[in-house]
């Protein structure tokens, strides 16, 4: 507390390294983005986006100089989730469909290679999807590391596993390739 | 040569991997807008803010409700003379009752309503206080927001952002609270709201700020707020928070008190969802006030934050009406 804040009444703080709305108005386009990219639905990425920045809000630790790549990361956690949710509903609709077939929109929808794609990606494991992902994203691998928990020197091994999962969940779901 | 197509096969299948992931494409349509979900955000937090404020008051209403309904059973004659005479007990109550013109039956007594303690006069309307050398077992609400004095149908709300280690909160506290509550608060025209901003420059504001709210928690908010205040030279170099406020809480609330700050990760919760509302509400000083109106945030930005910058404002507000 110094003469100046005294005068003034009340304690002069110095602008937080990293104001929300500023964060915000940064990367909610990013952010929104990244997440149509996984999920293929614009209204369902800006949904999920405002979840990101909402635990972003209530994660004062994140707010710090690598916000943007704690976004990021919560982003694809959560478009790859949003995609495991629909998977798990589309097996549970296959159950019904002797009562409800698929409608010529569906069946298009199926036959589009993303599609199959972000299927793939909802079938095979979380860690996977997302190390696939991240790598595509030009993430490095220690920070990939970072947020995933691994181990640095793992991560190049890990990469080649996810892709041999993706392969086989793409054969087993639509043939060979 | 097999090791090579061995080889030569992987990175084909590498390549066809990252081939697939990157053909997922954003659409190129897709123009996010910024100010529409920042607004949604905002509106979020004060929607899960209104929805623990009625949660908790539901459950103090039922309570007292059934505590009523109980006390009634307890007291009302019917029930003794069922306590002293099971048998004949029901032909009592039908003789009471028959005794009534025959058709209108005795007035029921009105449920006992559990009242909040008288509030000392110096404090803002609150949460019960007690008073030291009370040492009878104090209420415990809890309240979702403790920190928030006055109506509900109050069409102002004045929030308040405090470092419990800053002067100017503490005179501001002494000197404006008193004035603002007997102008507007008990007129019912202003909902006050503390909220908590420990600066990282004051040691133990932060430790402060869970004393406080924990003893908001055992609905000793007001009480305990301003004797941190009030007391800020005695504990800022040391941290002995503890001994300050022990001189006004009974022994019994204080043992519970420290369990509660030792051990509640709520209170940093509380804290960080404070420190992250002001951050978005531009905060640059303490204490700083924010004006809230149908739905509407604005920051006073007067320095210092008297009573007349606030009552300035309100009463623009309020204009408006």
């Amino acid at each position: 507390m110094d003469a100046r804040s005294e005068t003034s009444g009340g304690i002069e703080i110095e602008e937080s390294p990293l104001n929300f709305e500023t964060a915000f108005y940064q990367h909610y386009d990013r952010i929104v983005h990244a997440i149509a990219r996984v999920v293929g639905d614009p209204a369902c990425a800006e949904e999920l986006a405002i979840e990101v920045f909402w635990r972003f809000w209530r994660n004062p630790q994140a707010q710090g100089e690598k916000a943007g790549g704690w976004l990021y990361r919560t982003a694809i956690h959560l478009g790859l989730h949003e995609l495991r949710r629909r998977a798990r509903h589309a097996r549970y609709e296959r159950l019904l469909r002797f009562v409800s077939p698929a409608t010529p929109e569906e069946i298009r929808a199926a036959g589009e290679e993303h599609e199959r794609v972000r299927r793939v990606l909802g079938a095979i494991s979380p860690r996977d999807a997302e190390l696939l992902l991240q790598q595509n994203n030009d993430f490095s691998y220690e920070e990939m590391a970072a947020a995933l928990r691994l181990n640095p020197a793992s991560v190049g091994t890990l990469i080649g596993r996810a892709r041999g999962a993706f392969r086989k969940e793409y054969t087993k779901l639509y043939g060979k390739p | 040569m097999a090791n090579r197509e061995h080889e030569t096969d992987g990175l084909m299948n590498d390549r066809w991997v990252d081939d697939r992931i990157a053909s997922l494409a954003s659409t190129g349509d897709l123009i996010p807008n910024a100010g529409i979900a920042l607004a949604r955000l905002r509106e979020r937090r004060r929607a899960r803010a209104v929805a623990a404020r009625g949660a908790i008051r539901r459950w103090i209403w039922t309570t007292t409700v059934a505590t009523g309904a109980g006390a009634v059973l307890l007291l009302a004659p019917a029930s003794r003379a069922c306590a002293q005479q099971p048998g004949p007990c029901v032909q009592r109550v039908w003789a009471m009752v028959a005794s009534n013109s025959g058709t209108v039956p005795p007035p029921v007594a009105p449920l006992p309503v559990a009242k909040v303690a008288d509030t000392p006069p110096s404090s803002p309307l609150a949460a019960p206080v007690a008073k030291s050398g009370n040492r009878g077992t104090a209420p415990v609400i809890e309240r979702a927001n403790f920190k928030e004095f006055g109506a509900d149908t109050a069409p102002v709300c004045v929030e308040i952002y405090l470092d419990f280690d800053c002067p100017h909160c503490a005179n501001f506290v002494r000197d404006v609270v008193p004035r603002l509550t007997a102008e507007y608060v008990e007129a019912g025209q202003v909902r006050l709201l503390y909220r908590d901003f420990p600066l990282p420059t004051h040691r133990f504001a932060k430790l402060a700020a869970r004393y406080a709210d924990a003893a908001g928690q055992l609905g000793y908010y007001d009480a305990v707020m301003k004797q941190i205040l009030e007391t800020r030279l005695d504990w800022d170099e040391s941290g002995d928070i503890d001994t300050q406020i022990a001189q006004v809480l009974p022994a019994d609330v204080m043992d519970k008190l420290r369990e509660r700050v030792k051990s509640d990760p709520r209170l940093d919760d509380m804290i960080s969802d404070d420190q992250a509302a002001g951050q978005a509400d531009h905060l640059d000083r303490t204490p700083f006030g924010v004006i809230v109106y149908e739905g509407r945030r604005q920051t006073v930005t007067d320095a210092p934050l008297s009573f007349e910058a606030l009552k300035k404002r309100i009463d623009e507000v309020m204009e408006k009406k």
